[in-house]
């Protein structure tokens, strides 16, 4: 049971980036019903389809992300919750890139990798040739460790023009859907999940204070292994950035919403800077570099948490 | 983005999983055939929306008695009756006092603490307070009801 409607963030700045990640995920539904369910029918002259809301700025959106849109016209998909719907359809058809750089839950990337490895499955037994696939992928992979993606590069295995063009298409449509997936898939061997990927870390029953400590203590498991390969250390900031995900994703029950959002938003920052690490790393920077900055976040990172614990105390 | 689109309009998770594999198994097969190597996007949501029209459609039981059969809709409704948890929540919200109420309608429709502080006199601390009491009290309620 979640009241996503009721997760609405305190802080007015925050709202389009809560929508946009329901917009990518899995509950827009649940959220329109539960609006609806608040707000009672729309008043007569609300809007009823999504180019009276949006007007002109519908293509910027598509572009850009609803940080784009006036407070006024951000309110108005609120009011009529319906076109939140409308909206995620269009974000499917047309939405550029930048929607892949919203962030997805950890249970959208888990779903979205058992229905990629029942899907190779699928397609072997069929005698469907998944090596190209496989090789376009995972060649995508190292570039798309978060929803972020960067420029794309595929190995045309295939001759058939068609078959590549699907190709194509798969990878630059960047569906967080596949595309994570391949991420997902060529990072986690067999790994045990530490610090923040580890189940029930952010359910634990804790006061606000303890509790941003735990998080912290988490955090700290990162310096339990010290990769000093290009490989080793990108799975070890993968790893890490996956758990930044999951941080996103969770309820965070034992916070008020100040530091519930507080948190929220430093994780998007500390996510970014991973993110470029891992950009750097593959493009050449050296690993002890990388390790050092990578050092320097989680530590900047367990710093401002416990700071903010002994605010909340 | 396809697992988004197609979890928000099925009524049950699996449903969903199923769903998705299917499409990517029908483009795999028909891409040689039948895409036309334009708007690959939109092939792909039609491919999608098509399954899930005819996946529902099958799920329709059939009537028993002979009678001239009435016009199946255009499209079914994918996601038609409200959630439990959305029935539970307008239940719990009548238990809620008037100025509560307010605050929380509010909120959802996007309004900030200043603009609410500011139309019900009141400071903005205290609107803060008393949304996340509103909210603290729906969950409390929600959660009782399904349980």
């Amino acid at each position: 049971m979640n009241l996503y409607a009721l997760e609405i963030p305190d802080d007015e700045a925050h709202l389009a980036d809560w929508l946009e990640r329901h917009l990518v995920g899995l509950h827009v539904t649940e959220l329109v019903r539960q609006l609806e369910v608040v707000q009672g029918a729309a008043p007569a002259d609300a809007p009823r389809t999504l180019a009276d809301a949006l007007a002109d700025r519908l293509p910027r959106v598509l572009d850009e992300g609803l940080g784009t849109l006036p407070p006024a016209q951000l309110q108005s998909l609120l009011r009529q919750p319906q076109l939140l719907l409308e909206l995620q359809e269009q974000v499917c058809m047309g939405g550029g890139s930048y929607w892949s750089g919203v962030t997805r839950s950890a249970e959208h990337l888990e779903l979205a990798s058992d229905g990629w490895r029942r899907l190779q499955t699928v397609l072997q037994t069929s005698g469907g040739k998944t090596d190209a696939i496989t090789t376009a992928f995972e060649s995508a992979a190292p570039k798309t460790v978060s929803p972020v993606t960067s420029s794309v590069t595929i190995s045309a295995a295939h001759s058939q023009r068609r078959r590549r063009l699907w190709l194509v298409g798969l990878v630059s449509f960047a569906a967080a859907a596949v595309v994570l997936v391949a991420v997902t898939l060529s990072n986690r061997a067999s790994h045990q999940p530490w610090g923040w990927e580890k189940p029930g870390v952010f359910a634990a029953q804790l006061s606000a204070p303890e509790y941003l400590n735990h998080v912290a203590d988490t955090a700290q498991e990162w310096f339990r292994k010290r990769p000093d390969t290009k490989e080793g250390l990108l799975e070890r900031l993968h790893q890490m950035r996956r758990g930044c995900d999951a941080l996103q994703a969770a309820q965070h029950a034992q916070l008020v919403a100040a530091d519930k959002d507080w948190l929220l938003e430093r994780c998007q920052v500390w996510a970014k800077k991973f993110d470029d690490q891992i950009a750097a790393l593959e493009a050449g920077q050296s690993v002890t570099d990388i390790r050092s900055a990578a050092d320097e976040t989680v530590n900047k990172l367990i710093t401002a948490l416990r700071e903010r614990a002994k605010q909340s105390a | 983005m396809l697992l988004a689109f197609i979890t928000n309009r099925c009524r049950s998770r699996h449903d969903a999983a199923e769903l998705a594999q299917e499409t990517w198994l029908r483009v795999w097969k028909s891409v040689s055939t039948q895409f036309d190597g334009t708007d690959f996007r939109a092939w792909l949501y039609r491919i999608a929306r098509n399954l899930m029209v005819d996946h529902y459609r099958r799920k329709v039981p059939q009537p028993l008695a002979v009678l001239p059969e009435p016009e199946p809709p255009a499209e079914p409704d994918f996601v038609d009756a409200p959630s439990d948890t959305a029935v539970a929540l307008a239940g719990c919200l009548e238990q809620l006092s008037g100025e509560h109420m307010t605050i929380v309608r509010a909120r959802l429709k996007g309004e900030g603490y200043e603009t609410i502080s500011q139309r019900l006199g009141i400071p903005q601390n205290t609107a803060m307070t008393r949304f996340h009491r509103a909210k603290q009290q729906l969950q409390d309620c929600v959660s009782r009801k399904l349980s």
